[in-house]
């Protein structure tokens, strides 16, 4: 299994919390992630690594020593479905993700997200209601 | 296991721990803004400010696009030689018509252009805010409908030049449609529902003469250093009664009215299609009384002339109810502001005109959008030299007064964006320690009895 962040870096705005939680603004598509401390050390992560057993190292070097291979996994499953990460094999089977959070209790994953849907709804309607021009202006 | 979407609360928590001047901060604030706030802005928005050039060419307009036009393109193809020193300004007194947003396309095309929307009241005073948003020392005011003789403004800009002490108003000659000089000026007498009728001096047959005083004149054309600019009446709401009360508060100022043979004017007068305001009799008295009142003149023949053109019996309410609300107790406000009130409801119960405020529609808290309003309308008072206003909101409707002493810290201690006002409410923040309320029922009663 292979994992990339999909932003280029100089998209992303990242500040690390104080309650340890990490917080990250997507300039490109003005989304808002709020990323728990677990979350927050798979992403940490997969800055310097592209593999499970990579992240897992390093979650368990830099964040706690119990959070385990399920709990690594649903992290970044959990990153890829908000648009952070691109895992390229198939992710957990949702019963499985299931008794992995139970199982992780504090140490389970939990990103948050803040989309601009609205905005761009907002834009459509504006331009769908927009005339044609009666005179055809030179561009 | 959270994987949903991040509220609006959580995300007020992480702004809360977040470094207020970082990047993460200022980019997730705006995203929350878009958030907050569930209406749009629906005007577009004022071209930035450009740097600054010794001359301001303002116009104001009222959904007259082919008028800005025609005037903005023949400033430029006409008058090449004050390009580079003038910037053109254009207040767009409807910004909710059809033709915002082709003035505002302007910018796009002509360099020194600047839109700006203007909708908390309509009317010719207006101009008076020509003044307070200027980049230039001098300002030159022109209906959006006016031509200037080739080589006028050039003159004009090595004229103004050499006034910069000068406490003067300055206007031209107005050309007839066969480019003869007309008129010179207004003579101070009653005519037509107006203060002051056109009159011809001969010294403006020479186009070399030197500046003259006038007494009075038609505003379509008129230039101040904006230092100097004496103001219009903040209460003057809708169309008429600046010509000669503009002249006689210069002169109050110790500076002159004076007619420069150079600038050379055509105006359009016909309107074969109509106009797309509505001038009444009763904004025309209202603001007569008014300014009379203001300079302490006597309002007798502004009472006598209006009965006569409208007759006795029409007019008659209407100076009634001019004269009752420059009596009454809410005159004292430099303006009143009303924020989601109903502004007609508003006025039948105080007597008196109000501007508009758009009160932000902000689902999640209302006091967001109530404190943005407010805000709004403290930094309209500050930005007009307006000392002391009335806020008209709520159901009942209730009134809050804010003075000018407070202005400037009432701007400093609160915040002025969606996000910044929700996490300040978060710490206790509380608007209603800067104003004073008051209940417009009660307290008028009050002061009449």
């Amino acid at each position: 299994m292979r994992v990339k962040r999909t932003s280029s870096s100089a998209n992303l705005k990242i500040e690390k919390l104080p309650d340890g939680s990490t917080a990250i603004f997507d300039a490109g598509s003005k989304t808002v992630y709020s990323l728990n401390a677990t979350a927050g050390a798979a992403w940490e992560a997969c800055q310097g690594t592209n593999s499970l057993a990579g992240v897992l190292n390093s979650m368990q070097a830099s964040y706690d020593p119990a959070v385990t291979e399920e709990i690594a996994l649903e992290a970044l499953v959990q990153l890829q479905e908000k648009g952070l990460l691109l895992i390229s094999e198939a992710p957990l089977q949702p019963s499985r993700r299931s008794a992995v959070a139970i199982a992780a209790g504090v140490l389970a994953p939990v990103v948050l997200a803040l989309t601009s849907a609205e905005q761009r709804v907002f834009a459509m309607q504006s331009l769908s209601t927009t005339a044609a021009p009666t005179t055809p202006r030179i561009t | 296991m959270g994987t949903g979407a991040l509220s609006i609360e959580a995300l007020l928590c992480v702004l809360e721990q977040a470094n207020p001047s970082g990047e993460f901060f200022r980019g997730a604030a705006e995203t929350l803004d878009r958030h907050l706030v569930s209406t749009r802005p629906a005007w577009p928005k004022a071209t930035p400010r450009g740097p600054s050039r010794p001359l301001t060419i303002g116009m104001a307009t009222y959904n007259d696009y082919d008028g800005v036009y025609f005037s903005v393109q023949a400033l430029r193809l006409y008058h090449p030689e004050i390009t580079d020193r003038s910037e053109i300004l254009v207040i767009d007194n409807d910004p909710l018509g059809p033709c915002a947003a082709a003035l505002k396309s302007l910018e796009d095309s002509v360099p020194g252009y600047r839109y700006f929307p203007y909708g908390s009241f309509e009317g010719t005073t207006v101009r008076d805010l020509l003044f307070r948003e200027a980049n230039g020392e001098y300002v030159l005011v022109m209906d959006a409908h006016v031509l200037f003789a080739p080589g006028s403004l050039g003159r004009l800009l090595r004229f103004l030049e050499t006034q910069n002490q000068a406490m003067d108003l300055w206007q031209g000659p107005l050309l007839s449609d066969d480019l003869r000089v007309q008129a010179t000026h207004f003579d101070p007498v009653w005519s037509g529902g107006m203060y002051g009728r056109w009159g011809l001096d001969a010294r403006a047959a020479d186009v070399d003469s030197p500046p003259f005083e006038i007494p009075m004149q038609g505003l379509g054309v008129f230039a101040c250093r904006k230092d100097v600019w004496p103001g219009f009446n903040p209460r003057l709401q809708g169309f008429g009664g600046e010509e000669g009360y503009i002249h006689e508060k210069v002169r109050r100022n110790g500076g002159a009215a004076l007619c420069l043979p150079f600038l050379r004017w055509v105006h359009r007068f016909q309107r074969p299609a109509g106009v797309p305001y509505k001038p009444t009799w009763a904004d025309r008295i209202r603001n007569y009384l008014i300014a009379f009142d203001e300079l302490q003149l006597d309002c007798g023949p502004v009472v006598e002339h209006f009965e006569n053109v409208v007759g006795a019996e029409a007019a008659r309410p209407m100076i009634d109810a001019a004269l009752r609300e420059i009596a009454g107790p809410w005159h004292q406000f430099d303006a009143k502001f009303a924020i989601g009130a109903d502004p007609a409801r508003c006025e039948a119960m105080i007597g008196s005109r109000v501007r508009r405020i758009d009160l932000p529609q902000t689902p999640t808290n209302p006091e967001i959008g109530r404190i943005l309003a407010h805000r709004g309308a403290i930094q309209e008072a500050v930005w007009q030299g307006l000392h002391k206003i009335l806020v008209l909101e709520g159901e009942p409707i209730q009134g809050v007064v804010y003075e000018s002493e407070d202005f400037d810290r009432i701007l400093r201690e609160t915040p002025d964006t969606p996000t910044m006002v929700a996490l300040w409410l978060r710490r206790q923040g509380n608007f209603d320690v800067f104003g004073r309320s008051m209940k417009p029922g009660a307290d008028q009663a009050q002061a009449a009895g």
